[in-house]
């Protein structure tokens, strides 16, 4: 099991999140402990509105209105598919379709293994290359089936040699 | 000494760029004083990408699009340490007369791909900063507002507003408190124009905010970013952390008593939060419903304070006009429509 999925909900540092009591903190707040967590837990919602004094109703509320937060543990290796017009037209359904045959992952599903997650985002911004993907924060473009299939066995092999 | 440039925007380093930056950084291994190794923002033709440009002693330049790290051994021993040119890898062919850079007028993309946006004092060597030294110098709020309403700048956002009327508007408002946001969240289909700016020039962008600042009466700005442009989130904390340095921003600039910070807030990816009720209600931390309007965020904005929200490509234009001149801006353009526009083209160009 990864790091990111334990359920053993350490405590964290306030500073870590340098949070000095200022308002419109929340979003950053909420940022940073995704950042370390891959998610927000239950608990980092409780623990944020300990700290800030807002109710964890409405920091669920804000969490829950933004695309960017998750409330569910992420893969080691997240696949973004970008979604915004100029890859949509230039095939990006054909692209997660490839990705959900090659891991075996429909859009917001992890793997088995914990190790894969298949996201769907908007414009990253460089439609030029359009098809594009991210790996974590590697970009891949100009994509083709063949090509793709290509980068997630690169994947796929590191992730076994990591066993 | 010839001197090599690779483009490092998000387009440049999604097609490899940065394998080709590091296969020229082992040439220099190698060979260390045979050229010198800069890296740029977007140089403008994403559709050719990898692109370096190679500038020799007398400022001549060539440029080589689709480059890549097989490649770079050839290039360096034909092109920079002899004086040949590779005809095929060209970007632009010698007898390509309708030349896609030449024919362009940048105002706003004026530095970008040509200085190293890492690098403020390559900012300042191209007249970065003079025009809000200008400006905070000998000039009044007045005449600064005066001059960007002579030049015809609307927003460049989309929603075309003359900027110069929009700064009085929050001048002119009650209140000891004023902000000054510069809205990054680009999120139209296909456009990624403040994203070059951003990526290439951010310092033409916090120049722009500075002179706001001024002729507003703000001391407090906050650039909303979108989270998924990383690489222009880390380039304006760059600049920022330079800018401060150099007394740019802080308090006393340029020996005045004007004061100016900027802060950055990145955004959670919500397409809304490019609307600026919305967009609001998200730098407060709140979710990015949209108010009704008015008022007006000029009156109540920020934390109900008056608050001005513009374009990365508004303020990117603002110091050029200071330093030339709101006329010569409007010398550009169209009867309605004054200046330049940068456009960002994607598909099947």
């Amino acid at each position: 099991m990864s790091q990111q999925q334990s359920d053993n909900f350490k405590p964290f540092n306030v500073d870590l999140w340098k949070y000095d009591g200022q308002e419109g903190a929340l979003i950053p707040l909420l940022q940073s402990a995704q950042d370390t967590y891959g998610y927000i837990s239950e608990k980092a919602i409780d623990y944020i509105s300990h700290i800030t004094g807002i109710p964890a109703a409405d920091i669920y509320g804000v969490v829950t209105f933004y695309a960017q937060f998750r409330t569910k543990p992420l893969g080691k290796y997240v696949v973004k598919v970008c979604n915004g017009t100029a890859c949509h037209v230039n095939g990006a359904k054909p692209i997660g379709d490839t990705i959900t045959d090659e891991l075996n992952i429909d859009y917001d599903e992890t793997s088995d293994d914990g190790k894969f997650s298949l996201l769907s985002v908007a414009c990253i911004g460089c439609c030029s290359l359009a098809p594009v993907i991210l790996i974590n924060d590697e970009t891949y473009g100009r994509l083709t089936s063949p090509k793709l299939r290509k980068i997630l066995r690169q994947y796929k092999r590191k992730v076994k040699e990591e066993k | 000494m010839k001197t090599v440039k690779v483009g490092l925007g998000t387009c440049g380093i999604s097609a490899g760029g940065e394998k080709v930056y590091k296969a020229f950084q082992d040439e220099l291994k190698e060979n260390p004083n045979a050229f010198v190794l800069k890296e740029t923002g977007c140089i403008g033709m994403c559709y050719s990408e990898v692109l370096i440009e190679i500038k020799n002693g007398s400022d001549e330049s060539v440029f080589y699009s689709e480059v890549t790290p097989d490649r770079v051994g050839e290039i360096v021993e034909k092109a920079i340490l002899s004086d040949d040119t590779i005809e095929e890898w060209l970007a632009v062919k010698p007898d390509n007369k309708q030349n896609f850079i030449d024919n362009q007028t940048r105002i706003v993309l004026r530095n970008c791909g040509i200085i190293d946006p890492g690098s403020i004092d390559e900012y300042i060597e191209r007249g970065g900063y003079e025009g809000a030294k200008k400006a905070l110098t000998t000039m009044t709020s007045e005449d600064v507002i005066d001059d960007v309403i002579k030049s015809g700048l609307k927003g460049r956002g989309g929603g075309g507003f003359p900027t110069g009327v929009k700064w009085n508007f929050t001048r002119g408002a009650k209140g000891d408190k004023k902000y000054i946001i510069c809205n990054a969240d680009e999120g139209d289909p296909g456009a990624f124009m403040d994203r070059s700016i951003l990526e290439g020039d951010p310092n033409a962008v916090l120049e722009g905010m500075i002179i706001a600042g001024y002729a507003i009466g703000s001391d407090a700005a906050y650039i909303y970013c979108r989270a998924e442009y990383p690489k222009a989130i880390a380039r304006l904390r760059q600049a920022i952390a330079q800018a401060k340095k150099k007394n740019f921003l802080g308090d006393n600039i340029f020996g005045t008593n004007f004061t100016f910070n900027i802060k950055i807030k990145e955004g959670a990816g919500a397409l809304v939060c490019g609307e600026e009720t919305a967009l609001i209600a998200s730098i407060e931390g709140k979710r990015g419903m949209p108010k009704f309007r008015p008022p007006f965020p000029a009156i109540s904005g920020l934390w109900e304070k008056p608050t001005n929200i513009n374009n990365v490509e508004t303020f990117a234009n603002v110091p050029w006009i200071i330093l030339n001149g709101g006329d010569a801006y409007a010398a550009y353009g169209t009867e309605d429509s004054k200046g330049t526009k940068v456009f960002a083209m994607a598909g099947k160009v």
